[in-house]
């Protein structure tokens, strides 16, 4: 009856109304995580028949819906004090593979009046096929939940987009009061602001952004950091190459921003930037670590900043800090594995153009502020990697070369041509996309199981450079010794030499009359030997010594 | 009809010449190459993370035979700072010219040129590539802390050639990467030539091509 296998992440009903409200409390991977077991008990479920947008006559089935949801009203109620979740799970009645997983999640409705009258509800497909599995928790009133559906249905028919941008700013306010929930809740749930970090928008405004990154990178109640002077900082190896990038950071700062404002920023960077280093003898700063600086300052301001970048650069950067680059450049090496499991065709052409991985290092140790063009997404990007493991820089370069496979493939087997291609990312690149596909891929493909592939690479790699080293070699002792065979070589060669250098310092016109200079003077030091009287005289007598004198 | 055989003919003798651009951080290597591929000053630099490319083709005309040859030059930008040098060193390999650039306003910038040519003679395709030493910044005069006499000095200990220019103005930009061009040209040409006279046989355009890493 429904063909659920066709149903893809493309599924208007999940890229349009993509509201998740999951509560449930698990681990957090920052260990900081608070468990309600309150809310847990009270987390119930409501699952329900939904239907993909293939299905040919979608009503009756939300007409169930809107029945289900009814009955179970009485129940909410009972419970509305609770702050309660609701999820409307679909599933489906054939596909094993797909499931329709509705999530809405709402809070009190008398501080968040917004509920009463938007609700959505996000589908995502999952393994699971349970029917009329009805579970609830959350008070959802009749009127709401008659929107939803018409709202859904409306999604069913082909006006999705115009009820996209339509939808667009409520959708918005819907995901910031969403955020600002989990904010206000008295024990930080770092697992849901995970979760949001992930969703369409991410944390959506920058003046959430300010209260959320510290939170998810748990310096939120730390004791601010004193600043470092001007002379303290002057002390620092690394001062002059820290003023010579940030110097250089006028594109990252917004274009109308004023120059007295900018300097000021400056100024606060590069006194963000010696601070952390300051403290943490051990961080050996690189080019592209005020890219990450810089985007904590615009966002967060300098207080916030210094924390933010000392306790990533002690968590995700740590790598990069390192005296070498060697570490670095093993987990850009996790990147041909990755490609060798998703897409044969592309590992093989990468392969073979002998592309490296140096065209995604910005990317990574950058975390794309280097290379992406737009600041709006540069803080999307931020959201998403700050709430994921470490390596998850690299999960989104696969997802972005994966995205673009097919233009790639077309891109002629030529190393400087593929570099080109692949270090450019282009504006239009659908992050929220590349997010999803980059987090499925973490789930499948861990780095524990990359891990052989890895060292099977740096191995390879390692061999190529040796060879290449040993033939460098070989041709060099080649060379030395057929010049050694014919001394002949040398003098011409050492000639052009010169002459080139010449040449080339002092302008060519130059070089020509100095060479001409130099003829004449040899032509004219033969002449006067040649024809000097006195010594023909000279060889003449000597001559003459053995010879019968002529009378004249 | 005889142009278009000639544009012809030079097209399809295009020579495929890699240069690298090195030297210290901020010293204006970025810059430099912005200026020769696109003509102009970009103010809004950043510095380089890793390895960047530019490209661009021209005709040239060689110095010593006179003959034209077009010419497809790739121009690698490196990332100065320290920690990024044996990331590039693979880089020096296919290499044919390096364009190794300093700032006339450092002082350290042109003591490290030394460590920079030792570095140079390690990984590059042959122990005497073609090198152009360039002092960058030369429109900053009264900054200047490095002498031009004591640069060419410096040049002349180390063998390769030197000349002053400035990203910022576009002075002497062209011609720096115009002798280095000439350099390898010459090099290429004289292999070529070696090859022929050795194997005493004619050898085809492709060959020319790709039988520059011979020192």
């Amino acid at each position: 009856m429904i063909n659920h296998a066709n149903e893809t992440k493309s599924d208007p009903l999940k890229s349009t109304v993509k509201k998740s409200f999951t509560h449930e409390h698990s681990e957090s991977t920052k260990g900081k995580k608070s468990i309600e077991s309150k809310k847990t008990d009270n987390h119930v479920k409501l699952k329900q028949n939904a239907e993909p947008k293939s299905r040919k006559n979608p009503i009756s089935m939300y007409n169930q819906k809107v029945e289900d949801l009814q009955s179970n009203l009485n129940a909410i109620k009972k419970n509305s004090d609770e702050k309660l979740n609701v999820h409307a799970v679909a599933a489906s009645e054939i596909g094993a593979h797909s499931k329709l997983e509705g999530i809405a999640g709402f809070d009190d409705e008398d501080k968040y009046p917004l509920f009463n009258h938007k609700i959505d509800y996000d589908y995502q497909f999952t393994h699971e096929s349970d029917k009329n599995e009805s579970e609830t928790t959350k008070n959802v009133d009749a009127l709401s939940k008659e929107k939803c559906v018409n709202h859904v249905l409306e999604k069913e028919s082909s006006t999705t987009y115009e009820l996209e941008t339509e939808n667009f700013e409520c959708d918005l306010q819907w995901k910031i009061n969403k955020i600002r929930n989990v904010l206000d809740e008295p024990v930080l749930d770092v697992y849901a602001l995970q979760q949001l970090a992930e969703e369409d928008e991410g944390f959506v405004s920058d003046d959430l952004r300010k209260e959320v990154w510290p939170r998810l990178l748990l310096v939120h109640q730390s004791q601010p950091v004193p600043l470092l002077t001007c002379q303290q900082a002057q002390l620092h190896s690394s001062y002059s190459q820290v003023v010579m990038d940030v110097e250089r950071t006028l594109k990252r700062f917004p274009p109308d921003i004023s120059p007295e404002k900018r300097q000021e920023l400056m100024d606060k960077l590069t006194r963000v930037i010696m601070t952390v280093l300051q403290r943490n003898p051990l961080f050996h700063y690189y080019q592209g670590y005020h890219d990450v600086g810089i985007t904590f300052l615009l966002v967060c301001g300098e207080k916030l900043a210094i924390l933010l970048l000392e306790e990533l650069s002690l968590t995700h950067l740590r790598e990069f800090l390192q005296p070498t680059m060697e570490r670095t450049q093993r987990w850009l090496a996790y990147l041909y594995p990755m490609l060798a499991a998703q897409s044969p065709a592309l590992y093989n052409h990468l392969e073979e153009c002998g592309v490296g991985t140096m065209f995604c290092l910005p990317w990574l140790i950058t975390w794309y502020a280097h290379s992406l063009s737009e600041y709006r997404h540069v803080v999307r990007l931020y959201d998403f990697l700050l709430a994921s493991p470490p390596l998850m820089p690299i999960y989104v370069a696969g997802a972005i070369i994966l995205h673009r496979e097919q233009q790639l493939l077309a891109v002629p087997c030529d190393m400087p041509s593929m570099h080109q291609a692949l270090s450019r990312i282009p504006d239009d690149m659908p992050l929220e996309s590349v997010f999803k596909e980059a987090r499925q891929m973490y789930k499948r493909l861990p780095p524990a199981s990359l891990s052989d592939g890895v060292d099977r690479y740096l191995l390879r790699q390692k061999q190529r450079e040796e060879a290449e080293r040993a033939e460098r070699d070989r041709r060099i002792a080649a060379r030395k010794h057929a010049s050694g065979r014919s001394p002949a070589w040398w003098l011409p060669s050492q000639l052009r030499r010169a002459m080139w250098a010449t040449s080339a310092g002092y302008g060519r016109t130059w070089a020509f009359a100095a060479g001409t200079v130099a003829l004449v003077a040899v032509a004219l030091g033969v002449a006067s030997i040649y024809f000097r009287p006195d010594s023909s005289r000279l060889i003449g007598a000597s001559w003459g010594a053995d010879r019968p004198v002529i009378a004249p | 009809m005889i142009t278009s055989a000639h544009e012809q003919l030079r097209h399809d003798h295009d020579y495929l010449v890699k240069f690298l651009a090195l030297g210290n951080s901020g010293v204006g290597k970025t810059s430099l190459l912005y200026q020769f591929t696109e003509g102009c000053f970009n103010s809004q630099f950043t510095s380089t993370v890793g390895i960047d490319f530019k490209e661009k083709r021209l005709v040239h005309r060689c110095s010593v035979t006179g003959r034209e040859q077009g010419v497809h030059l790739q121009l690698w930008d490196t990332a100065g700072q320290e920690k990024f040098r044996s990331l590039t060193t693979a880089f020096y390999r296919n290499t044919m010219g390096f364009i190794l650039v300093f700032d006339l306003t450092n002082e350290q910038s042109f003591l490290d040129i030394r460590s920079w040519m030792e570095q140079l003679r390690t990984h590059a395709y042959c122990e005497s590539p073609d090198i152009i030493l360039v002092g960058n910044k030369v429109d900053l005069t009264e900054q200047h802390v490095v002498s031009e006499a004591r640069a060419r000095d410096a040049a002349f200990k180390l063998g390769v050639p030197y000349m002053e220019a400035s990203a910022a103005t576009g002075f002497n930009v062209t011609a720096c990467v115009l002798a280095l061009v000439d350099a390898v040209l010459l090099r290429m040409n004289r292999v070529v030539d070696d090859t022929r006279l050795t194997l005493g046989k004619t050898v085809s355009p492709d060959d020319e091509v790709t039988s520059v890493c011979v020192c």
